[in-house]
């Protein structure tokens, strides 16, 4: 195998993941968004592909601002990695966490009583993205896991 | 790319409360909405509360809580809400929560 092969084939296997930090503000909402939407240019995803993962980080960093920390400017942490043609998200926080997992996925399920709060954050990051897994303990903390293969 | 487009604007024509919702519609940028639109039905006649999409690209499940949210507040004055100018994207988002169900997508000339 020469150089340039080993090169590609090694490009191809690689995981590379990128970390970010962010306050648990609301307006670091958008910020996710873009950040992640510029990691996966390297995937060469559509543009509805790309609307798709937008939506569902959005669901999981409100979430994590909202319910997980209170808004309270602690740091929550945006993983994105690849490999070949699958992208993964991954949104953690250390703030109260999910009691029922379970329970919190049914559509219409909501901690929020002021009436204004759809429910449905579960519902938009299941419906776009191939794969969601939630990791979470009271009082230690939420981890959600998304995956998506562009491309396919 | 002007600020307005990350703000809500709001504007009474006659017994309609025009809501311009911005670029992007989520948690951080519909903040205040509730109590602007109820603060209009307090001071006077609203009897419907036109949401106009013309601006926005993104929306995520927060829009759909103002929606519903908005919908009740004004079902239980009488009075009713209705969406324009929808863009395709939105379309979908709205469709995926069953929102067509229960709200018409009203064509509104909103002066733009």
């Amino acid at each position: 195998m020469d150089t340039q092969e080993r090169k590609k084939q090694e490009s191809l296997t690689r995981r590379e993941t990128m970390r970010v930090e962010l306050e648990s503000y609301s307006h670091n909402e958008q910020l996710a968004r873009v950040v992640v939407a510029a990691y996966m240019t390297r995937l060469n995803p559509t543009v509805e592909e790309t609307e798709d993962v937008k939506t569902a980080v959005s669901e999981a960093v409100t979430n994590a601002i909202i319910h997980g920390y209170g808004e309270s400017g602690e740091t929550l942490i945006l993983r994105v990695s690849s490999f070949q043609d699958e992208l993964q998200v991954e949104v953690e926080d250390h703030g109260v966490g999910i009691p029922d997992v379970e329970q919190a996925r049914q559509p219409l399920y909501t901690t929020s009583t002021e009436g204004e709060r759809s429910g449905m954050g579960f519902i938009f990051m299941e419906t776009f993205m191939d794969q969601v897994e939630v990791r979470s303990a009271p009082g230690s903390g939420t981890l959600v896991i998304m995956k998506k293969r562009i491309g396919a | 790319m002007t600020e307005s487009m990350y703000e809500i604007s709001y504007e009474k024509d006659r017994d309609a409360l025009i809501v311009r919702l911005p670029r992007e519609v989520d948690h951080h940028s519909s903040q205040g909405l509730k109590e602007v639109t109820e603060s209009y039905a307090a001071m006077g006649q609203v009897r419907c509360i036109v949401f106009d999409f013309a601006r926005t690209e993104f929306m995520d499940s927060t829009g759909i809580g103002i929606l519903l949210g908005r919908y009740k507040f004004m079902r239980a004055l009488g009075g009713t809400i209705a969406l324009a100018n929808v863009s395709g994207r939105i379309q979908r988002i709205l469709k995926i929560a069953g929102i067509y169900r229960i709200i018409p997508n009203l064509e509104w000339d909103t002066g733009q």
